[in-house]
């Protein structure tokens, strides 16, 4: 797990050469009302009391009745993750396109192992090898190395999809906070079926506690460069031990001589922002 | 012209009975160690609400953020014609939990929909959406709740007494284990005497002594703390 962090290192290379198809100055509506209809919470979030209900523009012609084939639509979509903490380093996101419907996670269940990896040790690979074999997902793709904070990370992803499931697009994205024991931030099931081609939208993303590892804070403990301590750790021994929103860090500057953080690495919502774009094929 | 107007302004009243609508309302609590005390989940008219953030609490929203009882905020939905669903989780609601109020048709007069419920354990902070404009289109809205502070209490962090005007915190049965004691108290805390948003709790690592009865790992939180879904149909 160190070495993901060690990556970090020579990220800010790799961020000069994505920032220029970065920055959309946050148009969160840029086409329509109903892009507004999301956040990071769960399937059905809206931000701020925008409904869910409202029917798919993308409906599937009748022309396409003549084919046995039926019609397909390319989705392209470019994802933009932007560090907003003073210091939590991100590791490298996650990021899935599948159906609505299915979720990666919800607050109040416990984590997945897969996304314990994630949540611990900043490891993506289990969980996107697991989405990857699921039917729900169209397609998954991962950031190339860790955002810093100030810092982004952009994935794009590509799928040929049956037209009549564009009504089902949802976009789910995870990514650990390092200097945490089990801390995390992200997407969660976000429905983008009404992103118009040439359309973007920006959601601010809050941090999550996996449940799955007690917030000792210790040196041992935090993988993220401020500890370089152990990642992963199968043993669970948090309370309550679901998936809640993350109370922070509490750091040796703050009555917690044991931490190995500092004022450095405290936070507060939201933790990154993150701008989708789907573009033309 | 004016005939004209008035005729849409016919049209108009009497339009609310064509779209007639039932709500239900979904609480999460979202928090990693904070329960919500029974919660009152009212539809209401526009001329009634529990708090405007930045004025002194009623005695009944005392009530509400010290001790968790919501009867008085209950007794002045009912005067007000408003339609409450009170205790929907039949007790505590535990961090991850969620509950649902079924508040039916509440009428053409109930515009507004008002959540509220005390954060146990804390000296006087509550979760709220408060007087918002109902949606009328069927569909599923959901909206994300920050902590508030009554400003009725000082926030001393310390065992004490759920009554208003009664310092400290009341610590219900099923918490007893999740909260210190012997907490000397923080310093310089006084009750701010107005309605605001919380500004989190400080805790501290011991069990017993310490500045804190809270748990700084399991107490304290981030915004946002809970999130209501309304379901319209």
């Amino acid at each position: 797990m160190k070495n993901l962090f060690s990556v970090i290192t020579t990220l800010s290379i790799s961020i000069l050469l994505t920032a220029c198809g970065g920055d959309n100055k946050h148009n969160t509506m840029k086409s329509s009302a109903s892009i507004s209809a999301a956040s990071g919470m769960s399937t059905s979030s809206t931000m701020m009391a925008s409904s869910t209900a409202m029917t798919s523009s993308a409906v599937m012609t009748s022309s396409s009745a003549i084919s046995s084939m039926p019609a397909t639509t390319v989705v392209k979509l470019t994802i933009t993750i932007t560090n907003l903490t003073a210091g939590q380093p991100l590791s490298p996101t996650a990021v899935v396109l599948h159906k609505s419907g299915s979720t990666l996670f919800q607050v109040g269940e416990p984590a997945s192992v897969e996304l314990e990896r994630i949540a611990e040790g900043g490891d993506p690979t289990s969980l996107l090898e697991d989405a990857n074999s699921d039917q729900a997902t169209w397609i998954s793709g991962q950031a190339a190395n860790g955002i810093l904070p100030g810092a982004k990370a952009t994935v794009m992803l590509e799928a040929t999809i049956v037209t009549a499931d564009t009504s089902l697009l949802s976009l789910t994205a995870l990514s650990m906070l390092g200097n945490t024991n089990d801390g995390f931030t992200g997407l969660n099931a976000v429905n983008i079926s009404q992103l118009a081609v040439g359309s973007s939208m920006t959601i601010d993303t809050v941090s999550y506690d996996a449940g799955t590892e007690q917030n000792t804070e210790s040196a041992a403990t935090v993988p993220g460069p401020a500890a370089m301590g152990e990642g992963f750790n199968a043993m669970r021994d948090d309370n309550p031990s679901v998936i809640s929103m993350h109370s922070g860090v509490i750091s040796k500057d703050d009555d917690m001589p044991m931490s190995a953080l500092s004022h450095l690495q405290r936070w507060d919502n939201p933790v990154a922002r993150i701008t989708i774009t789907r573009s033309a094929p | 012209m004016k005939k004209s107007l008035i005729v849409s302004l016919i049209a108009l009243s009497i339009s609310p009975t064509l779209f007639a609508a039932t709500y239900k309302v979904e609480v999460v609590n979202l928090t990693r160690g904070i329960y919500f005390a029974p919660l009152l989940v009212s539809a209401h008219p526009s001329t009634i609400k529990h708090f405007t953030a930045g004025m002194a609490a009623s005695t009944n929203l005392q009530k509400m953020a010290e001790g968790g009882d919501i009867s008085g905020l209950s007794t002045d939905m009912t005067n007000a014609s408003a339609i409450s669903v009170a205790n929907p989780a039949a007790g505590l609601l535990a961090p991850g939990a969620k509950t649902i109020a079924d508040l039916g048709d509440p009428g053409t007069a109930n515009t507004q929909l008002s959540v509220i419920g005390m954060m146990v354990p804390s000296n006087d902070g509550f979760i709220t959406l408060n007087n918002i404009t109902l949606p009328t289109a069927h569909g599923t809205y959901t909206y994300l709740l920050n902590g508030y502070d009554a400003g009725t209490e000082a926030n001393d962090e310390i065992r004490g007494g759920g009554a208003p005007g009664v310092a400290g915190m009341g610590v219900p049965a099923p918490l007893e284990a999740m909260v210190g004691t012997g907490g000397t108290g923080i310093v310089g805390a006084t009750a701010e005497g107005f309605v605001h948003i919380h500004r989190g709790v400080i805790g501290d690592q011991h069990k017993t002594g310490g500045v804190s009865d809270h748990d700084a790992g399991l107490h304290r939180w981030l915004n946002p703390v809970a999130r209501v879904t309304v379901t319209v149909e």
